[in-house]
């Protein structure tokens, strides 16, 4: 483009408001660094009717003597160290291989997020119930336990039972699923690594848990014990 | 040092880790004013904030083609749900007296979700994060430019260039804020 050749005044309204795509710009540039036609037309437009440029006003006049980065320069460069994936797929897929189910995976309506563990028996994702807006933790039992069809009754009597008892430490257990061959559970996101930990890692609850899981927790298996949960074999 | 694509699109890219670093320079300011008046010290508001970030680039993708969605209304959910998440879990372990009448949801200050101050605080912190990619000069006509509403006539002679430098200057920032600034923020609509 030379400067014989002006652009079209709807070319000059978006380069007076940035709204030109990046390729073209740099001719455009060019164009207007050196033609006086070309300056003046861009005299006559009003940029503030463009809504982007208006609050781009509006925000530079509001946060005028206040520094939108304040105190947070420390807090900035730890998180920078860390890796957006950190949690999420990259020390598990390395150490561990492939996850029975991606990072972004639908199983039903769950939404997998994250990974929070992985134990002997499976792997407990983090996710987020998208019918009732919470996060959860899930967790997917090993197909070789899953399709063991003793295991799979077992499993399924316990956690039956224990959707049923109602108690002030007991882990609520919201869901048990299946999704294509896959046995999962879905838990509240925060004790994801409590209960769901003793049904997949020993298949069953323990006789004796207080020492393996503390007061709170085995007090709750109390109550289990007292309806004879435990001896569900 | 010319970005190609927007951060959004950006972040769908897990190898490209610049495009994490300018999304935390972005928004951990916020979002650390925000957790501390939550009574978080800056070690959990790490945390909290690092949680809140990496989610939101782990679901991008949905995000980025789903054009009806807004940022600031998606990055105040996920905020509000870590954050309940935190107090929930600190309420198992410590003392659900105390933190049932924590100040969770009764801050009269000024809310950093509210659309306009949520616009405030992204674009300045956006334009003080570009500025590094131009000169001086060019940062300094910007933003007498957006200040102080004047012509171009009138910068160009307070800082002794051209009104077609002036342009320039104003469209090159322009287009660099629009870019950062791409699907991050709902503008307002026309006049
Ligand atoms: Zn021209």
């Amino acid at each position: 483009m030379t400067a014989r050749s002006c652009p079209e005044l709807s070319t000059l309204i978006n380069y007076v408001t940035g709204a030109v795509a990046e390729p073209d710009a740099i001719a455009l540039d060019n164009h207007i660094q050196v033609c006086a036609d070309c300056v003046n037309s861009l005299s006559q437009i009003d940029s503030a009717h463009d809504p982007v440029v208006r609050a781009i006003h509006a925000a530079v006049e509001n946060s005028c003597g206040n520094d939108p980065l304040f105190d947070a320069a420390e807090i900035i460069a730890k998180l920078k160290s860390a890796s957006p994936t950190r949690g999420i797929a990259g020390p598990w897929t390395a150490e561990f291989g492939t996850l029975p189910f991606a990072i972004g995976d639908r199983l039903g309506h769950y939404l997998l997020t994250g990974v929070l563990g992985r134990g002997g028996m499976g792997v407990v994702y983090e996710a987020e119930d998208e019918q009732l807006g919470r996060r959860v933790a899930l967790k997917v039992i090993r197909r070789e336990f899953a399709n063991d069809l003793r295991f799979r009754s077992r499993f399924l009597q316990e956690a039956r039972a224990i959707a049923g008892l109602m108690h002030d430490h007991l882990v609520p257990l919201h869901h048990i699923g299946e999704f294509h061959g896959s046995l999962f559970l879905v838990m509240p996101r925060l004790v994801g690594s409590t209960l769901a930990d003793y049904l997949v890692q020993k298949g069953k609850l323990p006789e004796q848990p207080a020492i393996q899981i503390g007061a709170q927790i085995a007090s709750g298996l109390a109550a289990a014990h007292a309806v004879g949960l435990v001896h569900v074999t | 040092m010319d970005t190609p694509a927007s951060l959004i699109a950006r972040l769908r890219n897990e190898h490209d880790h610049d495009a994490w670093n300018v999304f935390v320079d972005l928004y951990a300011p916020m979002l650390l004013r925000w957790c501390r008046r939550r009574g978080l010290s800056d070690q959990d508001a790490a945390d909290c904030i690092q949680d809140i970030l990496t989610l939101l680039v782990g679901r991008m993708r949905e995000f980025e083609y789903d054009p009806n969605r807004s940022f600031r209304g998606w990055l105040k959910t996920v905020a509000t749900n870590r954050l309940h998440d935190f107090f929930t879990r600190r309420q198992r372990i410590i003392d659900a007296e105390a933190l049932a009448s924590s100040s969770l949801e009764t801050d009269n200050e000024v809310d950093v979700f509210d659309e306009q101050e949520y616009r405030d605080y992204v674009i300045g912190r956006a334009l003080q994060m570009i500025e590094t990619d131009f000169d001086d000069k060019t940062c300094d006509i910007f933003r007498e430019l957006m200040l102080h509403h004047q012509s171009a006539e009138e910068v160009a002679e307070q800082f002794g260039v051209s009104r077609n430098a002036v342009y320039l200057a104003k469209s090159r920032v322009l287009r660099r804020l629009r870019e950062r600034l791409d699907r991050l923020i709902d503008w307002p609509t026309e006049r």
